[in-house]
């Protein structure tokens, strides 16, 4: 019986440290310098500066308003929820 | 929903974008200042912080306790045991030096761990200038010498692919530096201007050999990790060079606690004229003494020293435990309250959880953040001889390449109008 209850002990202190090891690797996540952004810059170089401009530019507002569509959506969602 | 002209979606719409804009902006701005710094293996200093300051000392720096601590935590997470890591590491540490002037030197001191260097290529290059003010223009590149006596034998014959064991330079002041191969000498093609010289690389701990670099064919030039402006040629008039293939035999062995002394730091600068552009090559050269073995000793606090810092703790002289239980006295009192809540498994696993929680967010932030500096980010040439022809050829004096942008810049505004105007009516 106690060695149940050790493995659970046990078991729960691997999963910390598997947490622990996640929260480390999420933090030494980093965009600069990685090879998306370098081919980026090669695909500016290759667009041009106009064109990319534009073509990043029109990107980027449709993201955002992608996530503006889902924040007032959530922000209905929520609404439906709450009693009042 | 249906959108007309004059509802709130399409007013919050436009905001929306006109946000994007100003803050890529803003973001932009800082982007390109942003230096990716990632986290190696870490190990401990040899030595520990009795050498760094030591070193320190000797080499007329003073360093706060505070500054001590950041030199040891950039010492101790950056480390390198391959050639590649060791351009990366310098490459990166290079970059920790103030604003300003990209041609000065990198750093102003460089000091090295006795005891890494006999673990081959494990060096650990301490940045002490990243910490400070102002720069030191005059800062030698340090050319390690393993061994203050050291026996050995060169066989004279000219370096050649296949090659591996220690190159040995002799400058003409009798001079001797002393660079280890990594490995056997590797060809490598050697891009210098879009010029392929086909250059071979030999590696070494404080920067590489390039053997025609820098137009200076079949010549070695030896460049530094450091300072990518600085390089040196070993002219044939100034100096020889030979190849050792016997093992180096050292009659000191580095200690942990070894006081190291930089003197006899003598700078050669020679001029040489080749290919109608003036070169200046400069040579440092350091001999690093390593005497006998020392113990360090450190009598005096730094509050002592600096009394700006009087209320700062030394380091080196541990906080005092009156009652002995193993707990300093400014932890005495919150010892016994919070030891045994921390070491619940229920609360570790909430906070492992919550700290997974607040890593998910930054991290989605600094996406969030790098997606809106997509924009700005810079171009990289491609080097193709086929595209770059492309983007200078020319019909009837009209650039093909500016035609072909034109069109699908214009032809991407217009499909993007068209979108727009669906969605907005």
């Amino acid at each position: 019986m106690i060695g149940f209850f050790l493995s659970i002990v046990e078991l729960i202190k691997q999963t910390i440290s598997v947490i622990i090891n996640t929260t480390d690797r999420i933090d030494s996540i980093t965009f600069d310098g990685s090879a998306f952004a370098e081919w980026l810059g090669y695909a500016r170089y290759a667009m041009g500066d106009p064109l990319y401009i534009l073509f990043t530019s029109v990107i980027l507002i449709s993201i955002g308003v992608t996530l503006w569509t889902y924040l007032l959506k959530g922000i209905g969602y929520i609404r439906t929820i709450l009693p009042w | 929903m249906h959108i007309t002209k004059n509802s709130i979606f399409r007013k919050v719409v436009i905001l929306s974008m006109a946000v994007l804009v100003f803050v890529s902006s803003l973001l932009g701005s800082t982007a390109s200042t942003a230096n990716a710094v990632g986290v190696d293996t870490v190990v401990k200093l040899a030595g520990g912080k009795a050498v760094v300051r030591a070193l320190a000392e000797k080499a007329g720096v003073a360093l706060s306790p505070k500054q001590l601590d950041n030199v040891v935590d950039l010492i101790e997470k950056k480390t390198f045991d391959g050639d590649q890591n060791a351009i990366d590491f310098a490459t990166k540490a290079n970059s920790l030096t103030p604003s300003g002037d990209s041609t000065k030197s990198g750093f102003k001191k460089y000091l090295l761990d006795p005891l890494a260097w006999l673990t081959g290529l494990d060096l650990i290059f301490l940045a002490i200038d990243a910490f400070q003010d102002g720069y030191d223009t005059s800062s030698p590149v340090p050319i390690y010498k393993q061994c203050v006596k050291a026996q050995y034998k060169t066989n004279g014959s000219p370096i050649s692919i296949g090659d591996s064991g220690y190159i040995i330079y002799t400058a003409n002041n009798g001079d001797k530096l002393l660079y280890v191969l990594n490995g056997t000498v590797q060809m490598e093609p050697y891009l210098l201007g879009g010029e392929d010289i086909g250059a071979v690389t030999v590696i070494s701990p404080s920067g590489w050999w390039e053997y025609g670099a820098n137009h200076n064919e079949e010549l070695w030039t030896f460049k530094s990790y450091f300072d990518t402006y600085t390089s040196v040629t070993f002219m044939p008039e100034y100096g020889s060079w030979s190849l050792s293939t016997d093992e180096i035999v050292c009659d000191y062995t580095p200690q942990a606690d070894d006081v190291v002394n930089i003197n006899n730091v003598n700078t050669t600068t020679y001029n040489n004229f080749q290919n109608n552009t003036y070169n200046t090559n400069t040579t440092y050269n350091i001999e690093i003494d390593l005497p006998d073995v020392i113990n360090y000793a450190d009598p005096t606090p730094w509050n002592e020293v600096d009394p700006n810092i009087a209320d700062e703790v030394d380091p080196v002289v541990p906080p005092p435990d009156t009652d002995g239980d193993g707990v300093t006295d400014d932890k005495d009192s919150d010892a016994d309250k919070g030891g045994f809540l921390e070491n619940l498994l229920a609360i570790v696993t909430l906070m492992a959880i919550f700290d997974l929680l607040k890593a998910v967010i930054f991290y989605l932030a600094r996406m969030f953040e790098f997606i809106l500096t997509i924009p700005l980010i810079e171009a990289k040439p491609i080097d193709n001889v086929a595209f770059e022809w492309f983007r200078t050829a020319e019909i009837v004096g009209v650039e093909i390449y500016s035609i072909i942008s034109l069109l699908a810049t214009v032809g991407l505004s217009f499909a993007v109008y068209k979108v727009v105007r669906r969605l907005l009516p």
